[in-house]
């Protein structure tokens, strides 16, 4: 069980100020000035938030010369774990029952908290490969923390996904948290990853192959071979490898060049007769004109013919039942073969230049070095895994369209348990609040959560004549009451989760100043919601930050007084 | 008889040529045969026209990596125009006589098939040996149309 017992401060002088904690809820009480808010951002930074490069704590008022440091204790199962953290940001410590853990990054301090919730590895794996990166508890925090600002919102209500690095992440979390599908969703995104790195190490094989059959090709044009190895004529490599060694290859450098030149020559050709055939989509004219031809040539192979007449026939008919469209051909295919007759051009021309520039190739030793570089190129060449890339990406492709497929598909049984939930708990302050009594006096009443834009949505049945119920949308403007649902939203969503041993969550709801938008006969609902959730969340702890008196929430425990500190404030060591 | 096709009122060069063509399908067409199995004419006389006209590539643009769209990608690799194909037929056409003679090959219904002792090794490229065996599967409609329609 993960529970933190005490916030101990350290002012710049070495004294200490410790909070102290229970499980359920705890309630921080002040006036205003006494730095409440600030103690709710503290609570984030000490379980790892990453300081404001902005406002950074030294330099606040409320720190500023006074506060060194802090120490977080955390109770999990019979260990006791103490999180040092200095308020800059910078020095960090951690200690499991008063023995150091090292501990030197921000990182390492994180890691540490999050091996505190007990989550599986595996159960960690599967959400790092469906989220698409590694997820840890911080990203959770977004459930975790309640703050004044964002107080009463309906439409993407979790207050901290104000936060682009949150908000980007929410909706894959939702996602997560509301599929299916999830184990075959990482069991191909497992498989996926296998794939790419084997299309990786085969793309380098190609790589490797391309520049070995450069290779070959250079030297073979030194040793004033007129051969030209493509990759899959290695018989003929061979055969022209040991011509050149025994010197029988009767080709004179010139007629090498010439055959250079004349190879070059032919793919400059094929570059514009492809460049041609892009441009030109008149395939319907091409195919009366070509079938005309055929025909008429197959009827002059034809007559007389006894042996095969009837084969012929057979393909005139078919020929002449060709229906005129558009070739299936793409014009990928032809952009992606003028592409590659480009390369081969530029290859070809600056093969021919490296042979009309380079040295006497008759050297004796020059020759011997090429052969040997040949028989070494050749060898590796055999070597290399000539597998194909194109049916890995193909795969690689098929995967994807498969997970995008199951990702898009919602677990409505959860989507609806999490609905139940929300409105379970409005439900539970309908005594203590007029606002939610009011509400489920409608018909039907309930409120949805929309997995798109995070939204809480309260509806009822309406009775019409002429279309009969009908559920609608039954929002009203009210500021406190908005703020109520909202806040059940969080206590929904903290017990779903808390639920689930397969997430890395703190089991922690932080709310910051709750009684704000509301006069103090509405108040008692907080109280309401709260209480409900420490009942059935006996591993939870709650964190009220409030100016109002406990009682007036309808919450009965004894509150810690800031104003009661030696510094009448969050901050003991603040002198004013 | 192949000599139906041959045309002494040609030029001698003509002639020459003729020869040359019609030795190179004798070896070609029971190759091709010895991959596909058994094909109707019109497509055993594409293939075994793109088969030779590649053998005939200085530089190739594709090799045996590539696996899809193996036609397409034959077609655009050589040089060939509607001319090309007709003028070669007649040298295919007597090819084909001369081996249903010899028993090399032979004549199914509308299809034509391998002979006894036709070998199975190819001396193709693995390019053009991937290409044929894709043109095995696919539909002679289909083949000749984009033949008439990338020529």
């Amino acid at each position: 069980m993960f529970s933190i017992q005490t916030l101990t401060m350290i002012g710049c002088d070495g004294e200490r100020y410790p909070y102290k904690f229970s499980q359920g809820i705890n309630y921080i009480y002040g006036p205003n000035g006494t730095g409440k808010s600030e103690f709710y951002g503290f609570l984030d930074f000490m379980l790892g938030a990453t300081p404001s490069s902005t406002a950074p704590l030294p330099k606040k008022e409320w720190y500023a010369n006074t506060l060194d440091a802090a120490e977080l204790t955390i109770d999990h199962g019979e260990d006791k774990y103490t999180f040092f953290r200095t308020i800059d940001g910078q020095c960090f410590s951690i200690k499991r029952n008063h023995h150091e853990i090292p501990c030197k990054s921000l990182q390492d301090y994180c890691e540490i908290i999050g091996s505190l919730l007990d989550v599986p590895s595996d159960a960690l794996k599967v959400f790092k490969l469906y989220v698409g990166e590694r997820l840890q508890y911080r990203s959770m925090t977004i459930f975790n923390f309640l703050g004044e600002k964002g107080a009463g919102t309906l439409d993407d209500f979790f207050e901290k996904s104000s936060e682009l690095k949150y908000s980007l992440k929410l909706p894959r979390i939702l996602d997560f948290l509301f599929n299916s599908h999830v184990q075959e969703i990482a069991r191909l995104e497992d498989e996926a990853a296998i794939l790419r790195e084997q299309l990786k190490q085969t793309e380098e094989h190609e790589h490797a192959s391309d520049f070995l059959v450069d290779l070959i090709n250079e030297k073979l044009s030194l040793l004033s071979s007129p051969f030209i190895f493509s990759g899959h004529n290695i018989d003929g490599l061979r055969k022209a490898i040991n011509e050149c060694r025994e010197g029988s290859s009767g080709r004179t450098r010139t007629e090498n060049v010439e055959g250079l030149r004349f190879a070059a020559q032919s793919m400059a050709n094929k570059v514009s007769a492809l460049n041609r055939d892009v441009e030109n989509t008149r395939s319907m004219t091409r195919l009366q004109e070509n079938r005309a031809k055929l025909l008429k040539v197959l009827a002059s192979v034809a007559d007389g013919q006894q042996d095969y007449a009837q084969c012929v026939h057979a393909a005139m008919e078919m020929i002449t039942e060709i229906e005129e469209g558009a070739s299936y051909s793409r014009i990928e295919l032809k952009q992606a073969a003028l592409k590659k007759a480009k390369i081969e051009l530029k290859r070809l021309n600056s093969q021919l230049d490296a042979l009309e520039l380079s040295s006497n190739p008759n050297d004796v030793e020059q020759r011997q070095i090429a052969l040997g570089v040949l028989d070494d190129a050749v060898s590796r060449y055999e070597n290399i895994d000539q597998s194909d890339s194109s049916q890995i990406s193909t795969r690689i492709q098929e995967l994807q369209k498969n997970m995008n497929q199951l990702k898009a598909e919602d677990d409505q049984t959860k989507l609806v348990a999490i609905s139940n939930l929300i409105t379970e708990y409005y439900a539970a302050c309908s005594r203590s609040t007029l606002l939610a009594a009011e509400d489920f006096t409608n018909q039907g009443y309930r409120i949805d959560f929309l997995k798109r834009g995070c939204a809480l949505r309260p509806s009822k049945i309406e009775e019409n004549s002429e279309q009969g119920r009908n559920r609608v949308s039954y929002i009203v403007g009210s500021f406190a009451r908005h703020a109520l649902i909202q806040l059940c939203g969080y206590t929904a969503f903290m017990e779903f989760l808390l639920n689930d041993t397969h997430l890395p969550v703190l089991p922690l709801l932080c709310i910051d100043h709750p009684s704000k938008p509301f006069d103090e006969t509405n108040r008692k609902g907080i109280g309401s919601i709260l209480n409900k959730f420490a009942d059935r969340n006996k591993d939870a702890q709650v964190f009220i930050f409030d100016s109002a008196h406990p009682a007036d929430l309808g919450i009965t425990i004894s509150p810690i007084d800031l104003s009661k500190t030696p510094g009448g404030g969050f901050n003991p060591f603040y002198r004013h | 008889m192949f000599m139906d096709h041959f045309d002494s009122g040609k030029s001698k060069i003509y002639q020459d040529a003729f020869v040359l063509v019609l030795s190179e399908y004798i070896d070609i067409v029971p190759l091709v045969l010895s991959i596909m199995g058994r094909s109707s004419f019109a497509k055993l006389m594409v293939v075994s026209f793109i088969a030779r006209r590649s053998r005939l590539q200085t530089v190739e643009l594709y090799s045996g990596h590539d696996k899809n769209d193996l036609l397409l990608k034959a077609l655009m690799q050589i040089d060939i125009t509607i001319d090309d194909l007709t003028n070669e037929t007649p040298m295919f056409a007597a090819a084909v006589d001369l081996l249903i003679r010899s028993r090399k090959i032979q004549v199914d219904g509308d299809t034509i098939k391998a002979g006894r002792g036709i070998e199975g090794s190819t001396r193709f490229s693995r390019f053009i040996d991937g290409f044929i065996k894709e043109c095995s599967s696919l539909s002679d409609e289909y083949i000749l149309e984009e033949v008439l329609k990338n020529v």
